[in-house]
């Protein structure tokens, strides 16, 4: 599976406009205000793409942040993986935003997030999601990569980046 | 195709000897060279087992054989979870366990995941964290593909799928230990919200 396969273009934030100055990463309360604020925006730029119903927002971002409860996504090495099956989508879909100044995420290596997968899938597809789990764990081992991906600055350059992945699963 | 693994049950020391020819039809142990049978579990004691160590097996090489060609044992589950043992990969003697010996080869146990969102993130972060407690090398192999299951990287990009079976693999001191209790928590669905 490729990145370019679940990820929408339209959807995607070249830089988030959530910050996080004076938030003290060791702080579960404000990091999690942090991620709300983070997975409200992604979503909601999902939403401007066309995906989800208005008045599914709401419950689809309480679903991503009740995920992120029982455990964090934050992987490690700059990257996040926020997700959550919800009944509103038919196949998976997701978006990707950057963060120039990294955000904190309780990650594994309790380092900043700056690269920020978000996913929502169907109830009932979970091989579709372990792919899209492995798409990006694949492509953002490459650290040159990443390196390149937070270089971006526009939508269009992030896009043509990750049509040159390579396919995967 | 043979086995002998190892386990303790109060006191008493057994032997896992399985045996089952394809037709369905099990062999007992008569110490004769036995090919093209699959792994089921019998009890038998311990001494008797000893009469039989010269027991081979072979394995054909392929996708979804045992990736490397090292010596093993392994022992019984104890555990609920969907688990078996599985065989040597290539000629080995049925010896006994060294369950202290870091020298030791490798243990294997072929675990079906029942989790009805196979290896997912949290259930691969939840293994990795139990890993990492462990000082022996833990690896998951998926068909042609191997994972360090201490590094949930690695784990996620196994995908693995519900209902699929995996070999998890231990090597080192605590190998046996480490093999029991995260065949449990790799097998076990652990009755966590599939909701999400």
């Amino acid at each position: 599976m490729r990145l370019t396969s679940f990820l929408v273009r339209e959807a995607i934030v070249p830089e988030l406009s959530v910050r996080a100055n004076g938030v003290d990463p060791k702080n579960p309360q404000q990091v999690l205000e942090v991620k709300t604020r983070v997975i409200r925006e992604m979503v909601e730029a999902l939403h401007a793409a066309g995906y989800f119903r208005k008045d599914e927002l709401d419950d689809i971002v309480k679903a991503v942040i009740r995920r992120e409860q029982l455990g964090t996504t934050g992987i490690g090495q700059g990257i996040a993986i926020p997700h959550s099956r919800h009944p509103s989508v038919h196949e998976l879909v997701g978006t990707l935003a950057l963060s120039s100044e990294g955000l904190p995420f309780d990650s594994l290596d309790n380092q900043p997030a700056y690269v920020i997968f978000l996913l929502v899938s169907p109830q009932e597809r979970p091989g579709d999601h372990l792919r899209a789990l492995e798409a990006i764990v694949r492509t953002m081992r490459d650290t040159e990569f990443v390196k390149r991906l937070r270089s971006c600055k526009t939508r269009e350059e992030v896009w043509n980046l990750l049509e040159s992945t390579a396919p995967g699963w | 195709m043979v086995t002998a693994l190892h386990l303790g049950v109060g006191e008493a020391k057994y032997s896992v000897l399985v045996l089952e020819r394809r037709s369905g039809v099990r062999t007992g142990v008569n110490g004769d060279k036995v090919d093209k049978v699959r792994v089921q579990q019998c009890l038998i004691p311990w001494e008797a087992e000893q009469h039989h160590s010269e027991i081979q097996e072979r394995r054909p090489a392929g996708k979804g054989s045992l990736p490397t060609e090292r010596n093993m044992s392994g022992r019984g589950s104890s555990n609920g979870a969907e688990t078996r043992d599985t065989l040597p990969t290539r000629d080995v003697p049925a010896t006994p366990p060294a369950s202290t010996d870091p020298s030791a080869g490798p243990i294997r146990r072929v675990v079906r995941i029942t989790n009805p969102l196979g290896l997912h993130h949290r259930a691969a972060d939840r293994f990795s964290r139990a890993a990492r407690r462990f000082a022996c090398r833990v690896t998951i192999h998926n068909g042609d593909l191997a994972a360090d299951g201490k590094n949930i990287w690695d784990l996620l990009g196994l995908v693995v799928l519900p209902d699929q079976e995996v070999i998890l693999e231990t090597e080192g001191p605590d190998a046996h230990h480490a093999l029991e209790e995260l065949a449990t928590i790799l097998g076990a669905p652990n009755g966590e919200d599939y909701t999400i």
